[in-house]
């Protein structure tokens, strides 16, 4: 059986001749073909819901940058750039105790909870709201909002067991923001998550 | 001189729970209805294959916070899928037992940008938990540190005896400092972590006695 | 993804919107953008083989639609002149992909299919292999094959959009035809 289309055969799927001008060999044929060809996924492609807020913040971009544009888009002026502040262990020194102290890698200091006290900080002076959301609460960014406190800067701590954390800010709902000073990965979604790993609780090393 | 910040948000997260409730009902109204079978599957065959399947709902839930396409989640939780089961394979291949952590670290490793070969030689080269060993690999492959650098930092850590959990913060101290990763671990290794500025490449000769290389 | 779609009465017209954008009003830019992103967005992904490309190939192409919009000749006639910019973009992304590799969504292609029997497995199935044969075509085939069979055009729309005449899409179209037969041989039946 030869691999190709009869030609008749593809006369009737281009539409220029009816299928009753066949032969019975051949309909069955065009009938096959029909079904085959007639099987790709017709469903819409649902976009990102964020799709239009991308497009338009480029295009404003790109209006900004004409001489003369009308600058209606205000808002879109500057993207905002989160400065996240870290402090690392070696700095403790310099910072205040209370200052944000992120462990890339941390011990239990709470054996009997078996977790360890971590504190996320983002500087976000013009945000109206900033969550956390990651593997430690299931990606709900409903439930980890950040306080903020004076400078525009934003916290919460958490007491996370051991393992791997991959986790983002949420800034105003919509925005995922990754931590730009702790390592990241790829999330598989066209971004990047930031990853914070904690030894076993209660293994003394 | 401390310096009074907003009240702290303290919150106690349990550990994740073996999946008590089934993938189903954690998915419902959290992802694309479209994909909820077929993520359930997925799921159900990680668990036939004695692969730990929590990191895959995780991806799922992740995906649908983000808002990502479904067809778009799917392949991320399928890839998901395949790193687990390339990251128990390699575990086996190193003779040394499966662990959910275990495999969890390794599949973290493995999208860290380390190879299953790597995640093999990582296990063999720990001295009894392979799961610290791959976790410390994992964070260091995302810090930069290329591969190569990491597997020989890291095994030679262990069998020096010392503290492999010390090694992502001392790199980045380095890295602070304006080393590049490779340089910063190739330092760690020789054991000259941190002190002074990196002048040019690494010397070639560590300052203390080469440690036993597996 | 008919061009000729009727729009709602109390809503403006695209030249009305081009012209707006055009003297300076750039916020008005986002009604095309709601009007086209989906129109297209099943073409490209097929056309890719990527819903992830897809979407970056749309907002690449709106966004250019946008740089270049002065030069669009027929501002009423937005939607055609937007299909060949993503259209182009569409075909570079597909040369740039064949360098790079299988976009990731072949993964999930790959991944084992639900358990269930029957007509449905047997469908998905199917869908699959064609998804996955698909790649294999040339792009302009591949583009003649989704105009019909996924899009629906007759080949005179088909001519009038991408500017081929039909007997060329014709042959394309057989070309693949035969192709396709030979790689779905086993779902044939």
């Amino acid at each position: 059986m030869t691999d190709r289309l009869d030609p008749l055969v593809m006369r009737v799927l281009d539409g220029d001749l009816p299928l009753e001008a066949l032969s019975p060999a051949l309909r069955a044929e065009a009938e096959a073909a029909r079904r085959v060809f007639g099987a790709p996924d017709r469903a819409p492609m649902a976009l990102s819901p964020d799709f239009d807020a991308r497009v338009m913040a480029a295009v404003r971009a790109r209006a900004l940058r004409r001489p003369g544009a009308a600058r209606r888009a205000v808002a879109w002026l500057v993207a905002p750039r989160e400065v996240r502040v870290v402090v690392r262990p070696w700095m403790a020194g310099v910072l205040a105790a209370a200052a944000a102290l992120v462990l890339l890698f941390a011990r239990p200091e709470t054996p009997a909870t078996g977790g360890v006290a971590v504190r996320f900080v983002l500087h976000a002076p013009e945000a109206r709201s900033v969550a956390l959301a990651g593997t430690f609460n299931h990606w709900d960014s409903g439930a980890t909002p950040l306080v903020r406190s004076e400078g525009g800067l934003w916290a919460a701590t958490l007491v996370l067991p051991a393992g791997e954390h991959e986790y983002a800010f949420v800034v105003d709902g919509e925005r995922w923001v990754p931590d730009p000073a702790a390592p990241g990965v790829d999330d598989g979604f066209g971004r990047r998550n930031s990853v914070l790993t904690l030894s076993d609780a209660g293994r003394s090393m | 001189m401390t310096r009074s910040l907003a009240p702290l948000l303290i919150a106690l997260i349990a550990a994740p729970a073996a999946a008590q409730t089934p993938v189903r009902v954690r998915l419902e109204g959290r992802v694309p209805p479209a994909i909820v079978a077929a993520v359930d599957s997925i799921v159900a065959d990680a668990a036939a294959r004695d692969l730990p399947t929590e990191p895959l709902v995780q991806k799922a839930l992740e995906g649908g916070a983000k808002g990502v396409a479904p067809e778009r989640i799917l392949a991320a939780v399928g890839l998901v899928h395949t790193r687990l089961a390339a990251a128990g394979a390699a575990i086996d291949r190193a003779g040394a037992t499966r662990s959910a952590a275990a495999i969890e670290a390794g599949a973290f490793a493995l999208t860290a940008g380390l190879s299953a070969e790597d995640v093999s030689a990582l296990v063999r080269g720990a001295a009894d938990e392979p799961t610290q060993v791959l976790r410390v690999a994992a964070t260091l492959s995302a810090l930069g540190v290329p591969a190569a650098e990491t597997v020989a930092l890291v095994t030679s850590t262990v069998a020096a005896g010392a503290d492999v959990t010390a090694l992502p913060q001392t790199v980045q101290a380095t890295m602070s400092r304006g080393a590049t990763p490779a340089q910063a671990a190739r330092l760690a290794q020789g054991g000259g972590g941190g002190r002074g500025q990196p002048h040019g490449p690494p010397p070639d000769r560590p300052s203390r006695p080469n440690p036993k290389k597996p | 993804m008919r061009h000729s779609d009727v729009s709602v009465r109390d809503e403006p017209s695209d030249g009305e919107v081009v012209r707006a954008v055009l003297a300076g009003d750039v916020d008005r830019y986002e009604v095309l953008v709601r009007r086209y992103r989906e129109r297209y967005a099943r073409y490209a992904a097929h056309l890719l083989g990527s819903t992830a490309a897809a979407e970056d190939a749309l907002q690449d192409a709106l966004v250019q639609a946008y740089e270049r919009l002065s030069q669009c000749r027929d501002p009423d006639n937005f939607a055609g002149w937007f299909f060949l910019i993503l259209r182009n973009g569409c075909f570079g992304e597909r040369r740039r992909l064949a360098r790079v590799g299988p976009p990731l969504d072949a993964v999930a292609a790959a991944v084992p299919a639900p358990g269930d029997a029957g007509a449905g497995a047997e469908r998905h199935e199917l869908r699959q292999a064609l998804f996955m044969a698909l790649q294999t075509l040339t792009p302009e085939q591949r583009e003649v094959f989704v105009l019909r069979h996924v899009e629906e055009l007759s080949y005179e729309e088909i001519a009038a959009r991408t500017g081929q005449t039909v007997g060329a899409l014709k042959m394309r179209m057989h070309r693949g035809y035969d192709r396709l037969r030979g790689l779905l041989r086993d779902h044939w039946g």
